[in-house]
C-alpha cells in the first residue's frame, strides 16, 4: 500500500468509527526553506549619498529617447510620488540592492524590529488584516511567503529602469525621483511560471491596494501535455476572475508585446489580454527608434513602443547588467503611468491615458512604426506629461 | 622554472593593478576581450608623436595609414603594454585614442542557415538569440548549446547510431521516421518474415529496437519477455528522441541536434516505470546491435543493481557512451546518490566506470534549473533542460494540434548530450567506441559560468560547437587542493526549530570543501545547507550519518554552514475508511493510503477527541547537528598561475 502525505494543518472532524489505534506517526508543521530570503535591509534607513553623478548614466540612451535630457530630468516632471503604488508581477525585487533602498515597500505593520540592529521579526500572523499573512516585502506566490526576493534578474531590472536612486554616484538614474514599488513573485528562478501562479498573483496584487500594475509577460504552458481544449478553457476562465477584478478597480497594467519576432496575439493568453481596455501593450524599440528585432507588434493591439533594446539597469547583488525585451519597454511605460497618477491624483483615467500615448502630442510619431503599433507612435514622458498636465 | 615564477608575479601585479605607470595621469580603461580586438588600437593626431611613443616604449608595431589624406592610424602591436595602458598613455598627446572595437549584428544570428523547421525559432537551445522560450521568459543571447553553429561543421551521420532506453518512441512520427534505426535484415520490405528471427540476433521481428516491459504485463510468449513493437504509449521516450534527431529542415515541426542520425528505441519503461532487469536486457540489446551512445534519461536511487552494472561495464569495455540524466529531486547527489547517472563516481570491483556521463539542466538564462540534481564531484556538466519544445507521439496529442510539446527535466538534458556526442562521432570516425575520449571532449570544451561552479565537475554548460573545434585541447590541471584545520562544532540540539547559520571564511581562496567528521541528521526533519558567499545554495544535505566526508565544492572565499530542523508534532493516529482521498482531505486526514477500491484514512486520534487542542508539539528528537574538523580549498592566483605558466 502506498501512502500518500496530505497537506492538512488542521484537524477538525470528530472521528466516528476509529480503526487501528496506537500507532506512532509524526508530521512536520514547519521546516525552514533552503532559499534563504533576506529581510529588508532599509528597515534601518537609507545611508546618506553625497550628490554625485551616476556612472552608467552615459549609457542610458534610453533616458534621451523618452525625452528625459539632462535639463528635464530634474525637473518636477519626473518627481512621482512615494504614495504612488506600482505592483511588480516579476521574479521579485532585490530590495536590498544599494541603488534602491526605500523605494520597494515595506510593510512595517507586520515586522517587529524596535531599535537599529535589532533583527526583523515575523510572527506568522496577518498583522495588517490585508489577507496575507506577513507580506514584509510584496508577496511570493512561487514560494508561499511575504518576501518576494529576486534570484533570477528580470525583477530586479524592471524596478531599476523604474526607481533607481538618481545622482547617489552608484550605477543608473531610474524614471521616477519617488516611488513604492510592490514586488510580487509569481514566475521561478528558471523563468517559468504556471496559471494558478499568475492568478494568484492578480489576485495578491490587488490586495496590495496598486495605482499601476506591471506584468511581466512570461509564457505559460495551457492545457497540458495533450493540450486539451476544455482544461485551456477553463485555465482561461481562471485568469479571467482576475483580470475582470483588476479591470473593474481601474487599475491599469502594462505588458510586454514579447519576443517572438511576430504578432502580439498569436497566444491565447494574448488573445485574453487583448480585451481588456486596462491592459496596456508595449513593444520595444532600439537605439535608432526602430522596434527591436525579437520584439513582437501589433497594428491595434500594442499601444505604444518605447526603449527595450539593450538598456542598462540593476542586477540582483549590488551590480549592473544590461537587458532586453519588451518587459523593459513595458517598464518604461509603467513608470510614465506612475508619473501620471502622481500629477493626476484620481483624475487619472485609463482611456484619456491610452488616447494621449497613441498621438503625436503625447509620444513621438515615427513612420517607421506605424505598422507595428496603434498610434505609430514611441513613447516620449516629457510631451506624455505635458499633454496629460493640460487635459 | 625560475624564469616562469619570475614572469607571473609581474603579470599578476599588472592584473591586480598594482603597477603604476609613472608618465600617465590618466586612469587605465579596462577593456573585456570580446569587446576590443587585442593588440591592436586607433591614434588619431601627430604621426611623429606615435612613432616616439612606439619607439621609447619599444612596442614591435606595424603602424597603417586608415584612408589617405586623414591622421587616423591604426596600429598593431606586441609589447608588455595593455591595450587600455596604451591608450591612457597617449589620451593627452593625441586627438583621440582608442581601441578597435569589436561590432556585432544587432540581432545575433549565426552566418549559418536557419533550418526550415516551423518551430524552430522556439528552440532556444539551438541559438538562443533572446527569444521567447516555448514557455517562460525570454532568454539571454548564446546561452544555448551551439548546435545551430555546430552544424557548420557536421550535420551528423546515418553511421552513428544512438539508443534512446526508454518508454519507446513513436518511429511513425512523421518528424522522426527518417532517422530510426531500422533493423535492415527484419524489415518487410528487404524480405524479412514475420514471425522469424531473420537476422538471428535472438529477437523475433525486432525492426525498430525492442520493448522490454515486463511490469503490468498480461502476455508472455515464453522465451522472451516483452515484444518487437516499442511504440512509445507514455510520450517521454518520444521527446527525447526528438531532440536528438528529429529532422531538421523538413518545412515541420522542430529540429533535433542531428540532421542524419540513426535512433534506436529501446522500450523499457512501461505504465508505472520498469525493473532493474527490464533496464539490463534493454542495454544489452542496445549493445548487442551496434549502439554507439545509450541516452539514458531514467533512473532511481537504488538502480546499484549487480546485473546491470556488470552489463554497463560490458558497454565500457566496448568502448560505449552511457549518458544519464542527473534527476530532477534539485538534490546534491554526491551526498544523495542518484542512478544510473551516480555510476561516474561508482566502482565495480574495484574500477570506475570510464564511460558514463551525468547530466544535469540548465534554463535559457544559463542557470541551473531548480529541479535539477547536482554534484561536483558525481555530475558532469549542465545541458539545456527547461522549456524544450519536442516531439510527441501523434496519438496522444488532441486532435487538430500539432504532436510537439514543451517539457522541462533532465531527461531532456540527456538527449542533447546525446545528440552532441553523435555529431562528435560523425565528424570524427576514431571517435566511434571511444566513450573516454568524447566524455573528455565534452567536459572539458563547456561554456564555464558563475553560476554553474561548484555545481558540475565542468562547471559549465555543454557547447557542441567548441566540443567540435576545440577537441585537440588538453584537460585544465586539476586545482590543487590545500587543507587546513578549521573547527565548528554545532552538536547536541535538544531545542524546537533551530535554524543557525555559520560561516567559514578561507581568504584569497576560489573553491572551498569543508570535511565533516561528525555528522547525524535524520530525514526529513533535519537539514545542512551549504551556501556561497552571496547566499546561493550550493549543497543540501538531508540523509546522513555517515562521519568522515567532504562536502560539494563551493565556489569563492566564503562557504556559509546552516543547520535547520523543523518543529513537528507527534501524535498517535487512528486509520479510519473513507469513499475517496478528498473524502479523507476533509475530515482532517493526515495521510491516506490507497490499495485498489479501498482507501484508508489516518487522522490524529487525540486530537480529534472532543476537547482536543491540536497542541502537542514536540521538538524533532534525535538532532545531533555536525561538527567540522578541516577545509581544504584552493588559493584564487594558484589556477590562474598554472594557465599563465602553460600559455608561456
Amino acid at each position: 500500500m502506498s501512502w500518500l502525505k496530505l497537506v492538512n494543518p488542521k484537524f477538525m472532524f470528530l472521528v466516528a468509527s476509529v480503526g487501528l489505534m496506537g500507532c506512532t506517526q509524526t508530521v512536520i508543521l514547519f521546516k525552514p526553506k533552503p532559499n534563504i530570503d533576506p529581510m529588508p535591509a532599509s528597515v534601518e534607513g537609507c545611508p546618506s549619498v553625497e550628490s554625485l553623478p551616476d556612472p552608467l548614466k552615459d549609457k542610458q540612451w534610453n533616458l534621451e529617447m523618452v525625452g528625459l535630457t539632462a535639463e528635464v530630468l530634474p525637473t518636477p516632471l519626473t518627481l512621482g510620488n512615494a504614495n504612488v503604488r506600482v505592483a511588480i508581477l516579476s521574479t521579485g525585487i532585490d530590495y536590498n540592492h544599494e541603488d534602491i533602498c526605500g523605494k520597494v515597500a515595506v510593510n512595517k505593520p507586520e515586522i517587529t524590529h524596535k531599535a537599529p540592529g535589532d533583527r526583523v521579526e515575523v510572527d506568522q500572523k496577518d498583522d495588517d488584516g490585508n489577507g496575507l499573512v506577513d507580506d514584509v516585502v510584496g508577496y511570493d506566490v512561487v514560494d508561499g511567503d511575504g518576501l518576494a526576493f529576486d534570484r533570477q534578474g528580470s525583477g530586479t531590472a524592471v524596478a531599476g529602469i523604474l526607481a533607481a536612486t538618481r545622482d547617489n554616484g552608484k550605477g543608473i538614474a531610474g524614471l521616477m525621483k519617488e516611488v513604492t514599488l510592490l514586488p510580487v513573485r509569481y514566475i521561478d528562478n528558471n523563468g517559468q511560471a504556471s496559471v494558478a501562479a499568475l492568478a494568484s498573483a492578480l489576485e495578491v496584487a490587488m490586495k496590495l491596494k496598486p495605482h499601476v500594475i506591471f506584468l511581466q509577460s512570461a509564457q505559460i504552458q495551457l492545457g497540458g501535455w495533450g493540450q486539451d481544449a476544455d482544461l485551456i478553457k477553463s485555465e482561461l476562465a481562471l485568469l479571467k476572475v482576475q483580470f475582470d477584478a483588476v479591470s473593474k478597480a481601474k487599475v491599469p497594467v502594462v505588458v510586454g508585446a514579447g519576443e517572438d519576432m511576430g504578432q502580439f496575439g498569436s497566444s491565447e493568453l494574448d488573445k485574453l489580454l487583448r480585451k481588456y481596455e486596462n491592459v496596456i501593450v508595449v513593444t520595444a524599440v532600439n537605439k535608432a527608434g526602430q522596434r527591436s528585432l525579437l520584439a513582437n507588434s501589433h497594428t491595434q493591439d500594442v499601444i505604444t513602443a518605447a526603449p527595450g533594446d539593450g538598456i542598462w539597469t540593476l542586477k540582483p547583488g549590488n551590480q549592473y547588467q544590461e537587458v532586453y525585451g519588451t518587459a523593459y519597454a513595458a517598464a518604461h511605460v509603467t513608470a510614465a503611468l506612475g508619473l501620471a497618477r502622481a500629477r493626476l491624483a484620481d483624475r487619472m483615467d485609463i482611456n484619456e491615458i491610452v488616447n494621449v500615448l497613441v498621438s503625436a502630442d503625447g509620444g513621438d510619431s515615427d513612420e517607421a512604426l506605424e505598422r507595428e503599433t496603434r498610434g505609430g507612435t514611441r513613447l516620449n514622458i516629457a510631451k506624455f506629461m505635458t499633454a496629460i498636465s493640460n487635459k | 622554472m625560475r624564469y616562469f615564477k619570475v614572469l607571473l608575479t609581474i603579470s599578476l601585479a599588472s592584473a591586480l593593478g598594482c603597477t603604476k605607470s609613472p608618465s600617465s595621469k590618466t586612469p587605465v580603461p579596462e577593456y573585456s576581450k570580446s569587446e576590443i580586438v587585442d593588440g591592436q588600437f586607433v591614434f588619431s593626431g601627430n604621426e611623429e608623436v606615435l612613432n616616439t611613443y612606439i619607439k621609447t616604449n619599444a612596442l614591435s608595431a606595424t603602424v597603417k595609414r586608415i584612408v589617405d589624406g586623414e591622421n587616423h592610424f591604426q596600429v598593431e602591436f606586441k609589447g608588455k603594454k595593455s591595450v587600455g595602458q596604451v591608450v591612457a598613455d597617449l589620451t593627452d598627446q593625441a586627438d583621440f585614442v582608442e581601441p578597435v572595437y569589436r561590432v556585432y549584428p544587432v540581432a545575433s544570428f549565426r552566418k549559418s542557415e536557419w533550418p526550415s523547421d516551423k518551430f524552430f525559432f522556439k528552440q532556444w537551445a539551438f541559438n538562443n538569440m533572446g527569444q521567447a522560450a516555448p514557455y517562460g521568459l525570454p532568454g539571454i543571447r548564446d546561452a544555448d548549446a551551439g548546435v545551430l553553429k555546430a552544424w557548420e561543421v557536421t550535420k551528423g551521420s546515418k553511421d552513428v547510431i544512438v539508443a534512446v532506453v526508454d518508454t519507446g518512441c513513436d518511429y511513425t512520427h512523421p518528424d522522426l521516421k527518417d532517422n530510426i534505426w531500422i533493423n535492415e535484415k527484419e524489415a518487410v520490405a528487404n524480405g524479412g518474415i514475420p514471425g522469424i528471427d531473420d537476422d538471428g540476433n535472438g529477437y523475433v521481428d525486432d525492426v525498430y529496437g525492442y520493448d522490454f516491459t515486463s511490469m503490468n504485463r498480461t502476455e508472455f510468449d515464453g522465451k522472451m519477455p516483452g515484444d518487437s513493437d516499442p511504440l512509445d504509449e507514455g510520450g517521454h521516450g518520444t521527446h527525447c528522441a526528438g531532440v536528438i534527431g528529429a529532422k531538421p529542415g523538413n518545412g515541420m515541426g522542430v529540429a533535433g541536434v542531428n540532421w542524419n542520425v540513426k535512433i534506436m528505441c529501446v522500450r523499457f519503461l512501461g505504465e508505472g516505470g520498469g525493473t532493474s532487469v527490464d533496464s539490463y536486457r534493454a542495454i544489452r540489446y542496445a549493445r548487442q546491435n551496434k549502439a554507439m551512445i545509450l541516452s539514458n534519461s531514467w533512473g532511481g536511487t537504488g538502480t546499484e543493481s549487480q546485473l546491470f552494472l556488470s552489463e554497463v561495464k560490458k558497454l565500457e569495455k566496448e568502448g560505449i557512451l552511457f549518458v544519464a540524466a542527473a534527476g530532477n529531486d534539485g538534490t546534491n547527489n554526491d551526498i544523495k546518490p542518484h542512478y544510473p547517472s551516480n555510476l561516474t563516481t561508482l566502482e565495480y570491483k574495484g574500477e570506475r566506470f570510464s564511460n558514463v556521463l551525468s547530466v544535469g539542466a540548465s534554463d535559457n538564462q544559463d542557470a541551473p534549473a531548480d529541479f535539477s540534481n547536482y554534484g561536483h564531484a558525481s555530475v558532469d556538466l549542465f545541458a539545456p533542460g527547461v522549456a524544450i519544445l519536442s516531439t510527441y507521439p501523434v496519438k496522444l496529442t488532441s486532435e487538430g494540434r500539432p504532436p510537439y510539446v514543451t517539457m522541462s527535466g533532465t531527461s531532456m538534458a540527456t538527449p542533447y548530450v546525446s545528440g552532441i556526442a553523435a555529431l562528435l562521432m560523425a565528424a570524427n570516425p576514431s571517435l566511434r567506441y571511444n566513450a573516454k575520449e568524447v566524455i573528455r571532449i565534452l567536459k572539458n570544451t563547456v561554456d564555464v559560468k558563475d553560476t554553474y561552479v561548484g555545481k558540475v565537475a565542468s562547471n559549465g554548460r555543454i557547447n557542441a560547437y567548441r566540443a567540435l573545434t576545440e577537441s585537440q585541447n588538453s584537460s585544465p590541471a586539476d586545482p590543487i587542493w590545500q587543507t587546513k584545520a578549521e573547527v565548528l562544532d554545532q552538536t547536541g540540539f535538544k531545542k524546537e526549530l533551530v535554524d543557525i547559520r555559520r560561516e567559514i571564511k578561507v581568504p584569497g581562496a576560489k573553491l572551498i570543501k569543508v570535511h565533516f567528521d561528525f555528522l547525524q541528521l535524520e530525514a526529513p526533519y533535519d537539514s545542512v545547507y551549504l551556501y556561497d558567499k552571496d547566499f546561493r545554495l550550493i549543497s543540501t544535505i538531508e540523509q546522513s550519518d555517515e562521519a568522515d566526508f567532504w562536502s560539494a565544492a563551493v565556489p569563492g572565499d566564503t562557504v556559509h554552514v546552516r543547520f535547520v530542523n523543523s518543529l513537528v508534532k507527534q501524535f498517535t493516529s487512528a486509520t479510519m475508511k473513507t469513499s475517496s482521498e478528498r473524502d479523507c482531505a476533509q475530515k482532517g486526514g493526515i495521510s491516506v493510503g490507497k490499495e485498489g477500491d479501498k482507501v484508508t484514512c489516518s487522522v490524529d486520534a487525540e486530537d480529534s477527541r472532543p476537547g482536543g487542542d491540536g497542541s502537542k508539539i514536540y521538538n524533532t528528537f534525535n538532532s545531533e547537528g555536525f561538527r567540522i574538523d578541516q577545509v581544504s580549498y584552493v588559493m584564487a592566483d594558484s589556477s590562474a598561475a598554472d594557465r599563465k605558466e602553460s600559455a608561456e
